[in-house]
This record gives C-alpha cells, sequence and structure tokens, in this order.
C-alpha cells in the first residue's frame, strides 16, 4: 500500500496486499502472543486470519490503514475462538507463569519478567489496549479502530492496564486495581 | 519477514503521552521479543499458496 494505486498495474495489486502481509506477520504474531499466551496457538490465530484477510482483500481499501485492518481481523478471530472454547478465557496465573518463556531482564528498574506476568493478569481488553499502544505503537485512533470502541475508552483501558501493572509489579493485591 | 514500516514515536499526534513509562518500555520488550523471532517455515508456505486459486476474487 507503499505506492500511488493509480499508478500501479492491476495485475500488482494482489502482490502488493501479499507484501504488506508479509510484513505484518512478527507484529501479528507478538500480537496474537499477548492475547492468547500460547505460541502455537497465537500461530494458529494469525494463520487463520491472514487467510481471511486475503480471502477479503477485496474489502481491503488501498491508502487506508492495513495495519490496523489486520490487526481487527486478528483481534476478532482470537475472540470468535475464545466464545468457541471456554477454556481459553479462564485466566490461570499458576498455568501463565509455566507459559512464561522469556528470561527475566532487568531494564529501568522494571523487571521485564514481571511486567509479562502481570499482563497476563489483566482483563483481555485493557490487555489488548496495552499490546497495541505499547508494543504495537499504534495510535490511540488505530487502537481504538481495531478494538470497535471510542479513543476515550481506549485511553481509559490504557491508564488502567498501566496502574494495574504497575502496582502488580510492586506488589499491590491487583483487586485494588481494577 | 520482518515489520517495522512504521516509526513508534511516542508523543505524536493522538499517541500516547511523551513522558518515560518503564511499563510501556518493558511492554514494547516484550512485544518486539516475539517480533524478533524467526518466522516458522509454515509461515512461508502460506504465504506461498496465498493467489493460487485463480477463481478467488480480486482485490480492489
Amino acid at each position: 500500500m507503499g505506492e500511488d494505486p493509480s499508478t500501479a498495474p492491476a495485475d500488482a495489486e494482489p502482490l502488493d496486499f501479499r507484501d504488506d502481509l508479509v510484513a505484518l506477520i512478527p507484529a501479528l504474531r507478538a500480537f496474537a502472543r499477548g492475547l492468547c499466551r500460547d505460541r502455537v496457538f497465537a500461530d494458529d490465530l494469525v494463520q487463520e486470519a491472514m487467510m481471511r484477510a486475503w480471502a477479503s482483500r477485496h474489502t481491503y481499501t488501498p491508502g487506508t490503514n492495513f495495519r490496523a485492518w489486520m490487526f481487527k481481523i486478528l483481534r476478532n478471530h482470537f475472540y470468535t475462538a475464545v466464545r468457541k472454547n471456554n477454556r481459553l478465557t479462564s485466566w490461570d496465573p499458576e498455568a501463565a507463569e509455566r507459559i512464561l518463556v522469556q528470561e527475566p531482564t532487568q531494564e529501568n528498574g522494571i523487571n521485564v519478567d514481571d511486567v509479562s506476568k502481570a499482563m497476563l493478569k489483566l482483563p483481555a481488553q485493557q490487555r489488548e489496549i496495552l499490546l497495541l499502544i505499547a508494543g504495537a505503537g499504534l495510535s490511540y485512533e488505530e487502537a481504538a479502530e481495531v478494538a470497535g470502541c471510542n479513543i476515550g475508552t481506549v485511553k481509559s483501558r490504557l491508564n488502567r492496564g498501566r496502574v494495574a501493572i504497575k502496582q502488580m509489579v510492586e506488589g499491590a493485591p491487583p483487586e485494588l486495581v481494577g | 519477514m520482518t515489520e517495522r514500516k512504521q516509526p513508534k514515536e511516542k508523543g505524536s499526534k493522538d499517541g500516547p503521552p511523551m513522558a518515560f513509562d518503564p511499563v510501556e518500555a518493558a511492554l514494547r520488550q516484550i512485544f518486539d521479543d516475539v517480533a524478533s523471532e524467526d518466522v516458522p517455515a509454515d509461515f512461508a508456505d502460506l504465504v506461498a499458496k496465498l493467489g493460487k486459486n485463480p477463481n478467488e476474487p480480486k482485490a480492489k
């Protein structure tokens, strides 16, 4: 989507779309991993989202935000899968700690591993906003588009999520940070 | 298969506040650690299959 569609040959558009899709795979994998916490399931989600996006590529308007469009497909597919399989909705902190594979590192006074654990205890709606904004670098507006809510809600979820993580990392009881 | 088309500048229009936040930095690191992993080969297989069906609808 980086070039002027009016100057691109029509036959090249599927290739552009595919290139953009390929370029986004690392970020999609990171977003999916953050959402579902499971490496294999996350990659399955991404692949399914890619196939859905490809099948629906005629609905994408070149020049609009491809990244937000793809994140939204992935996010919606994740929640559909969660609804189909209730076990994925039960956040188990002990299971979450077993899933963690990242070595603890110390950076800027915050232990990344502690933050990773705290993320797993957040409500999914806060976690997805933190992943989109702090992780993927989306703007408030883009995150609102992906999550299907307004910018005020995005800011609220972001702030609540950030505060909750900080308090969990610092040892406050999570139920106090709602 | 790398992605990072858009610079992630904090404090841009409609973006998060400029002040450094160690929690956000940690979240960025967590995200980037996964994003920098090698992409499994089955993704390449999937990409190779895209567009092979001539009956699929074309993009706009």
